[in-house]
């Protein structure tokens, strides 16, 4: 038995076709993995981590600093500060004469440029919670409609300021003592 | 021979008057529907709240100071084609809300931009060729939507509110004199002061603010008779700026009437 030429051509073309073989099997190996990996450029960064705010109602009621006094002139009155992230309303107004069971849930009306919430010298407006001050100002002749709790506040118009330091909770719930609430119930906004 | 003559012209004569007026009632009667249809299509944008009461917050309200007046005149744009002849558009503006905002512009160093933001309203209106209102509390918009017009010759047609609100009331103010509070707003208990008849019949209103679907509109609908579209959950103004119209926030298309 002898190798001839034909049985040479043959075996060539066989080799070839096998190294064709390998070679397309290769090739679509090499793309698979080239699809499965992008390119390095275009692998997004993780986000940056930013810091969490507050979730729900998280009053610390400890400031390093109470806010600093800006007396006012005429009526004397005393608040206690409520915060909570549902509520629009500042907290409790009483007047001198009267007891905190008696105090009205109220809005505070601040005036920008003149005078504003103690709290907005604090780094959160939380930081005052179940905090109490010395109030100059007087009862507005209308009313402040809190679109969480549908019901109209009586509006406190600030004057004057001292703060007398962080006190016990009040132990009441807040909201208008007479309700108003045509719609039972509405949703925030 | 004389008579038959007089007599066919006098007939003829009375025939034509009256086939004329047999004509103008004809024309009457198809000029009747449009013109008891023109009327007065109402835009209502309330306003903005102040910076420095928003700004802490974690859901913070209004960064651009107009979400209400470019969303109302977008929709101006669309509404406008599809009026009937004879149509008006009246733009309602709840001023205090601008006026207290641009001196909170101007005021704040942190504020590049500062604008007049009451010129920029009645530019916009101007380019719009429509009738701007300012309104300063709630009885003003009541008093024009009862008497602003003869309601009887140019009742209502339309009726869109851009603005703040709770599942039971438009805010035409929010956190702008109170934080986080209103002071100026339509209640469905002041439904009662408006009149039942201001609304045409075919009449089309729709409130882009949060929640109106979920009490507002009902409430609308058995006091005028009217339906008024509304969403149940919350609108989002965020792509205004951007020159669309306010979306549903959810993307599940709760609207409703």
């Amino acid at each position: 038995m002898t190798f001839s030429l034909k049985h040479f051509r043959a075996s060539l073309s066989l080799l070839l076709g096998i190294a064709f073989c390998a070679g397309m099997i290769g090739g679509i190996a090499t793309q698979a993995h080239a699809q499965s990996r992008p390119a390095a450029e275009t692998i997004l960064q993780p986000p940056p981590k930013v810091p969490v705010p507050p979730q729900g109602e998280v009053p610390t009621g400890a400031p390093a600093q109470l806010p600093a006094a800006r007396t006012g002139k005429g009526t004397v009155f005393f608040g206690h500060r409520f915060y909570g992230e549902k509520e629009a309303g500042w907290g409790w107004v009483r007047s001198a004469s009267d007891s905190w069971a008696n105090a009205k849930w109220c809005a505070l009306k601040e005036t920008p440029g003149v005078i504003m919430a103690p709290f907005r010298t604090l780094p959160n407006r939380w930081d005052d919670h179940n905090h109490e001050y010395k109030f100059w100002g007087r009862w507005a002749d209308y009313t402040a409609y809190d679109p969480h709790r549908d019901e109209d506040l009586p509006v406190f118009i600030i004057e004057g300021y001292e703060s007398l330091g962080p006190q016990k909770d009040l132990k009441r719930t807040p909201g208008a003592v007479r309700r108003n609430r045509p719609s039972r119930g509405a949703t925030s906004r | 021979m004389t008579l038959f003559p007089m007599r066919f012209v006098h007939s003829l004569f009375s025939s034509i008057g009256s086939a004329r007026r047999l004509l103008m009632l004809c024309s009457m009667l198809v000029l009747l529907p449009s013109m008891a249809r023109a009327g007065e299509f109402i835009i209502l944008s309330g306003g903005p709240a102040l910076r420095i009461y928003e700004a802490d917050k974690r859901a913070t309200h209004d960064k651009y100071w107009f979400n209400f007046i470019d969303s109302a005149q977008l929709r101006i744009h669309q509404l406008r084609p599809k009026l009937q002849p004879g149509d008006e558009i009246t733009w309602l503006v709840f001023r205090p809300g601008y006026a207290d905002r641009a001196v909170e512009m101007k005021n704040d160093p942190k504020e590049l931009t500062k604008l007049n933001l009451l010129d920029e309203i009645m530019k916009k209106a101007n380019a719009e060729n429509v009738t701007l209102m300012w309104i300063d509390n709630k009885d003003q918009l009541i008093n024009y939507m009862n008497k602003g017009k003869d309601r009887s010759k140019s009742p209502l047609v339309g009726f869109e509110f851009f603005g703040h609100s709770n599942k039971a009331c438009f805010l035409l103010d929010y956190s702008n004199n109170v934080d986080g509070m209103s002071t100026e707003y339509l209640h469905v208990v002041d439904f009662g002061k408006i009149n039942k008849g201001i609304f045409a019949k075919n009449a089309v209103c729709q409130s882009w603010g949060c929640h109106s679907g979920e009490l507002y509109s009902p409430r609308w609908k058995s006091r005028f008779g009217i339906s008024m579209v509304g969403v149940i959950g919350k609108t989002d103004y965020s792509r205004v700026r951007l020159g669309d119209l306010p979306f549903e926030s959810t993307g599940k298309n709760n609207w409703t009437q």
